[in-house]
Order: structure tokens, then C-alpha cells, then sequence
């Protein structure tokens, strides 16, 4: 999985389908970059490369989001295509964080 | 006329085989002319059926086998995914949004199932096992019949 620090922000590009078989090893993954740098403050998960969420990956972003919470951070899921959006939608995303599709850019 | 079609999946229960179920289901719904919104809800409701045979009936042990039946008659899909695995004890709770046996888990897979497809039927034996049953009308598509007006619309 590609991701950047920029400043006190990582940014992550997982990819693929973000179901029961992927969301675990992204988490950790996530978990291991941040880890390591404590500076971070916020997440920000670009989404751009993900096709398919189901509560098995909604439920790994609410673990990242309780992570950042942990550490006093915040966290934002950006570029969500159509389909994705709709499921973040849905599900209540949207109370916790800042949920962007891919129209909205930053 | 719908096509009627029927195919029947015996699946290890292992994660990686969730997606390709879902893959599956794709290729069976192709002639059915669904939109990308409608084939993306089926496959979520596929796709918690089949997560809740791995982590709940089976408890995430990896030689088991679930069973997923997808089917259209009578302009219906039906799928059915069938596990023998520990059963549901009270299935009416475990239908609640937001209840899980696991912390880490939203409870959201039989509301996304409930949302997503027009019938969802579950019966479940403690110890014996869990057999989940979705129902979801297809589009009916008309053949052009002879006289009938049509174009062809040109892509980009």
C-alpha cells in the first residue's frame, strides 16, 4: 500500500476490495506506519483505488478512526468513488469524520 | 423473459474465497441487465452472507466449507449460502443493527442484506448450522419484437 507524511498528516492509498480478507492486514499496516510516528495527527484515507466496501471495511475504518482517537488525531476519508460514497453514506460515516467522493477534491 | 440460470458453490472457508464468490455472482448476473448501483448491493449482500459463514458459523476456521447457491427463476434471483457451522441461538437479535458477537465488527451485515435485496429469510439451528436465504427481483427486459423502433447510440 503506498501512503505519505506530509507535515503532522500520513495519507494512505490502499487498493483492491476492502473486504473480511483485506481489512485486517490494512489496519495493520496503517497501525504499523503510525507507530512509528507519533508526529501524525491526522489520517487521511484516499480511497480513489478501492471498488468494493462491505462491513467488514467499514468496520476496519472505524478501528483506524478509534486509533486516531487514541492519539488525540483526527481522521477524513477522501475521494470515494460513486459506489463506495454511497455505502460510506449509509452506514453513518459521516457522523464520525469527514467523508469526501471524488468530485470533492481538497 | 428472464433467463433462468442456477449455479451452486461448495467454498473452503477461508477470506480470500469471500471475493471470489462476489466474482462469481458477477459473472452470473451479466445477462440480467442490473445497473452498476443494483450488482454493487448484491454483492455486498453476498459478500456478508459469506463473511458471517467464515467468522461467525465456523469462528474463522479455515477447513470448513460453506455452500452458495445463486439462482433465477420467475424473474427472481435467489441466493442462498449455507454453512453447518455453531447456528444462531436468537436470530431476531442477531438481526439488530449493530448487534455483534465481536467487538470489531460493526453489525451492519444483515441490515446491508436487509436494505439491499427485497426478502431475506434466515433459518438457523444451534450446532447444526445457518442457512441464510436472499430474494431480489430482476428487471424485466422486453426483446425487440419485429417493427418495434430502436437506434444505436454512439459512445464517446
Amino acid at each position: 500500500m503506498e501512503w505519505e507524511v506530509t507535515r503532522d498528516t500520513l495519507t494512505v492509498y490502499p487498493n483492491g476490495d476492502l473486504d473480511m480478507a483485506t481489512a485486517g492486514v490494512m489496519k495493520e499496516e496503517i497501525e504499523t506506519i503510525l507507530y512509528s510516528r507519533l508526529g501524525v495527527k491526522t489520517l487521511v484515507v484516499n480511497l480513489n483505488r478501492i471498488r468494493f466496501i462491505d462491513s467488514s471495511g467499514l468496520g476496519m475504518l472505524i478501528g483506524c478512526y478509534k486509533y486516531m482517537q487514541g492519539r488525540s488525531g483526527g481522521m477524513m476519508l477522501v475521494e470515494a468513488s460513486k459506489n463506495v460514497y454511497r455505502i460510506l453514506e449509509f452506514s453513518g460515516m459521516k457522523k464520525l469524520m469527514p467523508v469526501l467522493c471524488e468530485e470533492q477534491r481538497r | 423473459m428472464v433467463k433462468e440460470n442456477r449455479v451452486v458453490l461448495h467454498v473452503k472457508s477461508i477470506g480470500e474465497n469471500v471475493a471470489l464468490v462476489r466474482m462469481v455472482a458477477s459473472g452470473f448476473l451479466i445477462p440480467y441487465d442490473l445497473t452498476m448501483e443494483e450488482l454493487d448491493e448484491i454483492k455486498i449482500a453476498l459478500s456478508e452472507a459469506a463473511t458471517n459463514c467464515i467468522i461467525h458459523g465456523y469462528a474463522e476456521q479455515p477447513d470448513k466449507e460453506f455452500t452458495v447457491l445463486l439462482e433465477v427463476q420467475d424473474q427472481t434471483l435467489t441466493i442462498q449460502v449455507s454453512d453447518t457451522g455453531v447456528g444462531i441461538s436468537d436470530i431476531a437479535q442477531a438481526m439488530l443493527p449493530a448487534f455483534s458477537t465481536r467487538a470489531e465488527h460493526m453489525g451492519l451485515g444483515f441490515v446491508f442484506m436487509q436494505t439491499f435485496m427485497d426478502g431475506v429469510e434466515v433459518i438457523s439451528s444451534p450446532g447444526e448450522g445457518t442457512t441464510v436465504t436472499m430474494y431480489k427481483q430482476l428487471p424485466l427486459v422486453e426483446p425487440l419484437a419485429e417493427g418495434d423502433d430502436w437506434e444505436v447510440e454512439e459512445i464517446g
